[in-house]
């Protein structure tokens, strides 16, 4: 089963087309990590752009960008 | 945050295009996860705004399918006439083929809990048909 890194809503998107997702209580993602985003019904892996105020903005990637940018094993 | 949203200027879409919005909690469109969306909208831009893909022909459903929706198994279908008839608008903000439903009248600021609430009720009495994505990737469209 997929552990969901980032609760969103794969519609909202900002001016750019990146993903806008609030900050999870779990804390904040860095910019440039891979991560999984989405609902159990709906996921995607995705990058993160950038975070401001509390949102954060990913990008949507293949998983093999994701196995790029950090090991994609929840631990 | 209070962002200003870009708008584009777009002519208003048929009354025959499609309005994709995937069902990413349950197996139907809930009130519960539009309102989230709306809520997040108002964070952002400072409107009450729900974010859907429009697609103005079969070949850009299928686009949407295969793309931005692939990883959704199934995905409810309004079209633009029906929006229309329940008294609201589609805004075409952000990049394509994002756009948001909004009460006729487009983006108003200052709206209250009551606004929120004609948004809502109007969208979910507007007839939408489920369909299962063909080119659902249960992976996240990883591949």
């Amino acid at each position: 089963m997929i552990t969901i890194d980032v609760p969103a809503d794969l519609h909202f998107e900002d001016d750019e087309g990146f993903i806008l997702a609030r900050v999870p209580d779990t804390g904040s993602p860095r910019p440039g990590q891979a991560l999984v985003a989405g609902t159990p019904r709906g996921w995607t892996w995705a990058v993160v752009q950038d975070v401001e105020d509390g949102w954060l903005r990913l990008r949507r990637v293949t998983a093999r960008e994701a196995a790029s940018h950090n090991s994609l094993v929840a631990s | 945050m209070a962002k200003t949203r870009t708008i584009r200027d777009e002519p208003t879409p048929p009354d025959d295009a499609h309005v994709l919005r995937a069902l990413a909690v349950s197996a139907e469109l809930t009130r519960d996860e539009l309102e989230a969306n709306a809520r997040a909208n108002y964070e952002v831009y400072g409107f009450w705004g729900v974010s859907v893909f429009l697609a103005v022909n079969n070949d850009e459903v299928a686009g949407l399918h295969r793309g931005k929706l692939v990883a959704f198994e199934l995905i409810a279908h309004l079209t633009v006439g029906d929006l229309h008839t329940a008294g609201l608008s589609l805004l075409p903000t952000g990049a394509v083929p994002h756009q948001d439903i909004v009460t006729t009248g487009g983006v108003t600021y200052g709206q209250t809990e009551i606004d929120l609430d004609q948004l809502l009720d109007a969208i979910m009495s507007v007839p939408h048909n489920v369909r299962e994505n063909p080119h659902w990737d249960p992976e996240g469209g990883s591949s």
